[in-house]
């Protein structure tokens, strides 16, 4: 699995990760610098503490994000894998897991950035009036949040080995995205057992794509889909009155 | 035995657009086949249908017996495959991608993984990303049979790559399963390649099998017909003619293609159409593509 992983279209393309770390860098600093400047300019009157949150959420949110919209995810193997005696569903699984592994890290960095960011502002002799980040609050929910919004997305259209960005693909996104950011909020505020319902849930729905799959990935959409019967054309009949057949010739009778 | 049957194979991408309209050919062990046709005839999809890529929407196809669906792991230890758009991932080097398919392949031969390294001269520590297109194509081609496939499918294996490269890789290919007595279907552009390599050619055409004959068959019992433009009436009565497989119309002259040896074709045109100054050549594999498959609308 780790060999799979390691190769994951994800991994293979180190300017995305750095595009995504460079704008994980700039989005949290950003964010982070909004919100201090606004704990200034009002003196400390920030919004509610429920508020003050969201925003960090969302700051935090901002990375995975990234990653989800921007990155190789809809991409599950590689079109070489699709010619190798490997099962779809570990190819899957694989992918999967990269995706919540990168994810997880990034949110995990984000945190760092706040984390460290904070310090910095709060070092600062004649304290700013920041509202306290809370982030022990908010970056487990979010990371729960994360696991679930990733199982759930790659759970749609499973079979394929790469997901068109059609409109169907881009609303799960967003609604993904916004979901999951709902999701985290909203266990922030909840005892922490309550994580455990939606960790249960993706993994439950992980497990119920990965025996859904069929042996090999298809590489088109119609696979997914209903067949028709196809629409026999006039010329068809015409091409096939030609069609002759012949024995063929075996490999020692090949000439160069 | 048949190492690849199709049978009434249907595909379409969208409805109405129907890249396979009912395909049937099989392909005996041992036999090398060329699968030609225009850029959307279909041969593509064909393959990537034996290789269980995609579904048939209505027929079956057998790769050594096998479903290639329903079978996919057996099928695919069994099967090498090779296309132009296959990318290995750049970031590997030639020992990985090679370490990799061995540990996946139960029959890997490590004598000719290192003989096919020797004969073309790949460093095991190269990136895939520093090699060139032909290189690449070249560890591809290793990977695809170094494990001795019964079957080697092989996807426009040679497309862009120089005369050369083009040359020894298609020579490899078939030099090294010769040896074994594997079945090859490839697809090309080049009838070069196609007269060099195969025993039997399937042309398709729009989704449809347009002709599908031994090499030599086609060399011998086909002829192609060069007459002056005659008056209006006569593409017709070409066509009609027993044995005319096609006319095409070119600016002062008619082209057609019957499945008679030439001088048949002579005396079948003299007989019927009272046409004496006809020149009934034996036809190339590229005349027949040109006159079946480009003259057509």
């Amino acid at each position: 699995m780790l060999a799979l992983i390691r190769r994951d279209p994800l991994l293979g393309s180190p300017a995305a990760i750095l595009r995504v770390l460079v704008a994980l860098l700039l989005g949290t600093s950003v964010a982070e610098g909004v919100r201090t400047f606004a704990a200034t300019a009002t003196e400390g009157a920030m919004p509610g503490h429920f508020a003050n949150r969201v925003y960090v959420a969302a700051a935090l949110w901002l990375a995975p994000a990234i990653l989800l919209l921007l990155s190789k995810t809809r991409e599950r193997c590689r079109a070489m894998d699709l010619a190798l005696p490997i099962e779809a569903r570990r190819l899957w699984l694989a992918h999967t897991q990269t995706i919540w592994l990168l994810g997880l890290v990034l949110l995990a960095a984000g945190a760092g950035v706040l984390w460290g960011y904070e310090k910095i502002v709060f070092a600062i002799p004649g304290k700013i009036p920041v509202p306290d980040q809370n982030l022990e609050l908010v970056v487990i929910p979010l990371a729960i949040s994360l696991v679930l919004a990733v199982a759930a997305l790659q759970s749609f259209r499973p079979g394929l080995q790469q997901v068109p960005a059609d409109r169907s693909y881009r609303a799960v996104v967003l609604l993904m995205l916004g979901g999951g950011l709902g999701l985290g909020i909203a266990l922030s505020k909840l005892p922490w057992f309550a994580s455990l319902l939606p960790l249960v849930f993706a993994i439950g729905l992980t497990a119920r794509t990965y025996h859904s799959l069929p042996p090999t990935f298809a590489t088109s959409p119609r696979e997914a889909e209903s067949t028709s019967e196809p629409v026999r054309t006039a010329g068809t009949q015409e091409w096939e009155t030609h069609a002759e057949t012949g024995s063929g010739k075996s490999h020692s009778a090949l000439y160069y | 035995m048949k190492a690849l049957e199709f049978e009434n194979i249907h595909r379409a991408y969208r409805r109405g657009a129907d890249v396979l309209k009912g395909i049937t050919f099989s392909v005996d062990a041992g036999e090398v086949v060329g699968l030609v046709g225009k850029n959307g005839a279909g041969k593509t999809t064909l393959i990537r249908i034996a290789m269980g890529m995609l579904e048939a929407q209505t027929g079956h196809v057998r790769v050594l017996g096998l479903d290639p669906r329903t079978d996919a792991l057996d099928m695919k230890r069994r099967v090498g495959y090779v296309s132009e758009d296959q990318i290995l991932p750049e970031f590997l080097t030639v020992g990985a991608v090679v370490r990799l398919h061995r540990a996946l392949f139960p029959t890997w031969d490590d004598q000719l993984e290192r003989r096919l390294r020797e004969r073309f001269e790949l460093a095991p520590r190269a990136r895939i990303k520093t090699l060139s297109k032909g290189q690449a194509r070249q560890v591809a081609l290793l990977c695809a049979i170094a494990h001795r496939p019964e079957v080697l499918l092989l996807d426009e294996p040679a497309g862009g790559l120089d005369p050369a490269a083009r040359r020894e890789f298609l020579e490899t290919s078939i030099q090294l399963l010769n040896e074994a007595g594997s079945t090859i279907l490839f697809s090309s552009h080049y009838m070069t390649d196609v007269e060099r390599m195969a025993g039997r050619i399937v042309m398709i055409h729009e989704g449809c099998l347009l002709l599908d004959g031994a090499l030599d068959d086609l060399r011998e019992q086909y002829s192609l017909a060069l007459l002056p433009r005659g008056p209006v009436g006569w593409h017709d009565r070409l066509i009609g003619l027993s044995g005319c497989i096609s006319v095409r119309e070119q600016s002062d002259s008619l082209h057609a293609v019957f499945r008679l040896e030439p001088q048949q074709c002579r005396s079948l045109l003299q007989r019927e159409l009272h046409i004496s100054d006809a020149r009934c050549l034996s036809i190339t594999l590229d005349d027949m593509f040109v006159e079946l498959v480009e003259g057509r609308p």
